[in-house]
């Protein structure tokens, strides 16, 4: 892989959190919260994880961004394994790592007023709160769009849409290299989640961030991202670039999860593909392909051997070297994928 | 339960003054099952001193059979419309000041052809103040919340003719009204763990739902019942669930327990507040896909509330749109999309990024937010943020105009006004 140009690279991540229980609370079974996810995202793209509750993407996002300890796998931060970093050496990734939760209310705290949130940074990593003289937090309000007189007040005085400009200040302050998105907008009305996303866009263009961005709401995933990863059961079931993705989705989860998307024009209309069943319990996994219980086509192997992913024939537009046709290259894990003959022009949206 | 005999001596007599196409020629089954007017609902806060209107004068009508949804962002009163139409306000703060709901007599007392007249609907309802002597819904007299202005109740409304044939909502009691909720009107809630019961079993639930509407049913047949109903709404081991406690459940399978007790009664009209807004967007389809098909089989009206305008243009017949406890727009589905007049209604579909031309261009976003209730706006409520706001806006809050060339296509703006479109939705 080509080091220049990816900045974060996971391998065979594995985050399984223990169960305890049974008359000496021991140690009963896991859940396989994520289980084996190798990813690449590259300088100043951004990478949408999709997928349902309960899928594991937020405990990926919390693993790269060191809140957690990895079971197993590695990620790479510029061919430097981050995985398993001390306190003291997390605090300096934290500078060039940040994190944008879903919910601004919980993640910010109610008792200070926006000043110190904001300062609060500068003065953990003991950085000058003045840059040629300019107020880093006047600087930092005027680019979210909050007014100057916001210093003072507390998260309560704002609504939503306005407290989730201060986290992104917040998480933009330092100048990281690489934003973790969990949800950024899934809490907020319609009008003022398109707000947000531009504010997103803007910051991301301006400021060159890599992003991850983690969210159930595809048609948000598919405006931001460059690339897209759809997880099923901690394990990622599609990558490939958005459009690719959204166009000719291969995995029949991913086409499940696009044909389900309500879209906002009464005039289109689509065959949709309803699931049966619901997501089943990451502590007992389903054996083989993990989505064959609620699968369409599901096929005796399913049931018994787990698919890997592999790579789609096919020409991508764009591509210039060989490293670039792997990175591009679209990748399902299914079975049917190397067994039938897929069907290129059935589109699903 | 109150209901006035419809009589046929009341015959239409006058003509609409917004002239639908075919006045004389509706049909019972066009007729609305239910009809929302003017309705007003005011919650008391500071011990009774301030009165907030979070809906304020909603008027729509509901076909038999079809879907109405009800779309708007959070605080615009769509949940509160909702309430307020099978009185489940909170008490004792919330109550309706004014408007009526009218809801279509039962087959059984229906008169054979339809008679409704279309006019002086203005004139028809009282203002109803939450301690007159017709309390919708039991409220209390002593909680010392007054009512801002007029305290007549009209009773002479139910035999005015445009209303026979209906049931005023307005002018039952607690009592009157349980017989209509749940059985004629029933609704599903958001969150169905907080709607259900945790302590209880699905079974004893869903008995007990049975037992309130038909009380001579016994336990056995009850269970039967229930076992039926959950089969209806899709659970593939009905016997396994109605052993279960709501946390074992998934949050799909709760919500399809709620639907089906919902339709224990086999109702004319099923509220569903955000129905899949706590669920997957997989599950969302299954529930969704639920819905309208029960609505085939049993030939059920749906109001549909949600925030999500792609649920309302894959599951509605018509569309509301609310904003600040006021209705901005309503039309046809297809006419609500194609030809938003509102500029509400366009800003919110020029935001979404699936309507966006391309991904990651800068979506043309509405400039501020909703503003709380007290803090509304003197004239018209979306004046602050509105692109194409004029004087007048700021100081007259704009009627519903009907928009030209559409049929039942109303948006209440001043950019409109002047237009006469063919009214009636």
């Amino acid at each position: 892989m080509n080091l220049d140009s990816s900045v974060l690279e996971l391998n065979g991540v594995k985050k399984y959190f223990p169960v305890h229980g049974g008359i000496f609370l021991g140690r009963k079974e896991d859940v396989r919260a994520v289980d084996g996810v190798s990813l690449v995202i590259r300088k100043g793209e951004t990478l949408g994880l999709v997928g349902e509750s309960g899928c594991g993407k937020s405990t990926l996002g919390r693993c790269i961004a060191g809140l957690y300890k990895l079971t197993d796998g590695t990620i790479k931060l510029h061919g430097e394994d981050i995985s398993r970093l001390k306190s003291g050496e997390l605090k300096a990734l934290r500078l060039r790592m940040q994190m944008i939760f879903q919910d601004p209310f919980e993640s910010l705290n109610s008792r200070h007023t926006v000043e110190e949130i904001l300062q609060e940074k500068y003065i953990i990593h003991k950085l000058p709160q003045k840059k040629d003289g300019i107020d880093e937090i006047s600087a930092l309000l005027q680019k979210v769009g909050l007014p100057e007189n916001a210093r003072g007040k507390f998260p309560h005085e704002f609504s939503g849409g306005q407290r989730q400009r201060i986290g992104i200040a917040r998480a933009i302050s330092l100048d990281p290299e690489i934003i973790i998105c969990d949800e950024p907008v899934s809490a907020l009305d319609v009008s003022v989640q398109s707000q947000i996303l531009n504010l997103l866009l803007a910051l991301q263009k301006e400021m060159g961030l890599t992003c991850l961005l983690i969210s159930h709401d595809l048609s948000v995933v598919r405006h931001l991202s460059d690339h897209i990863a759809v997880m099923y059961l901690g394990k990622i079931v599609e990558t490939g670039r958005a459009e690719s993705i959204y166009e000719n989705p291969l995995h029949p989860y991913t086409q499940a999860l696009i044909s389900a998307i309500p879209i906002p024009d009464p005039e289109v209309k689509r065959n949709r593909i309803i699931l049966k069943g619901d997501i089943p319990s990451p502590r007992n996994p389903p054996p083989g392909c993990r989505f064959h219980t609620r699968c369409p086509h599901a096929m005796d192997i399913c049931r018994k051997q787990e698919p890997i992913l592999g790579e789609f024939p096919g020409k991508y537009p764009g591509i210039k070297s060989d490293e670039d046709e792997k990175h591009e290259a679209h990748m399902a894990a299914c079975h049917l994928l190397f067994n039938l003959h897929v069907d290129k022009k059935r589109k699903y949206i | 339960m109150d209901e006035s005999a419809p009589s046929q001596s009341q015959r239409k007599n006058s003509m609409d003054e917004s002239a639908p196409s075919q006045p004389q020629r509706r049909s019972s089954m066009d007729e609305p099952v239910l009809k929302v007017k003017d309705l007003v609902v005011s919650f008391g806060t500071e011990g009774g001193k301030k009165h907030l209107r979070a809906v304020d004068g909603v008027s729509f009508e509901v076909k038999p059979g079809s879907t109405l949804g009800i779309v708007g962002e959070s605080g615009c009163g769509k949940s509160v419309t909702a309430l307020g139409i099978i009185s489940l306000l909170p008490r004792p703060s919330g109550y309706i000041e004014q408007g009526s709901v009218l809801l279509k007599a039962s087959n059984g007392m229906k008169t054979p052809n339809g008679m409704k007249a279309l006019n002086g609907m203005k004139t028809s309802n009282g203002i109803k103040a939450p301690n007159g002597m017709k309390t919708p819904n039991g409220m209390k007299t002593s909680n010392g919340i007054k009512a801002p202005n007029g305290m007549k109740t009209s009773n002479g409304m139910k035999t005015s003719n445009e209303n026979s044939g209906y049931i005023e909502l307005m002018n039952l009691d607690s009592q009157g009204m349980r017989a209509i909720r749940g059985k004629r009107i029933s609704m599903i809630f958001q969150e169905p763990m907080t709607a259900l019961n945790p302590v209880h079993r699905i079974k004893k639930q869903m008995n007990e739902v049975h037992g309130l509407h038909r009380p001579s049913m016994g336990v056995r047949e009850m269970t039967a019942k229930s076992l039926e109903l959950l089969d209806q709404v899709g659970i593939a081991t009905p016997e396994n669930v109605i052993e279960c406690y709501p946390h074992q459940l998934s949050g799909g399978m709760r919500q399809r327990v709620m639907i089906a007790m919902a339709l224990a009664s086999e109702p004319d009209i099923l509220i569903a507040d955000e129905p899949t807004t706590a669920l997957d967007v997989t599950v969302q389809a299954q529930i969704l896909d639920l819905i309208r098909n029960l609505q085939k089989s049993k030939n059920m009206s749906v109001i549909l509330i949600t925030h999500d305008l792609g649920v309302i243009a894959e599951n509605c017949n018509d569309a509301v749109v609310m904003y600040g406890g006021r209705v901005a727009e309503r039309a046809r589905v297809e006419t609500l999309f194609k030809n938003p007049s509102h500029p509400y209604t366009r800003g919110l579909l020029h935001s979404i990024p699936a309507r966006a031309p391309s991904p990651g261009t800068i979506l043309p976003a509405i400039p501020g937010m909703v503003p709380s209730l007290e803090e509304m706006p003197k004239g018209c409520r979306f004046a602050p943020r509105c692109s194409h706001v004029g004087d007048i806006c700021h100081k007259i809050s704009p009627e519903e105009i009907a928009i030209k060339g559409d049929h039942g296509h109303f948006a209440a703006c001043h950019l409109h006004a002047g237009e006469t479109g063919t009214g009636t939705v």
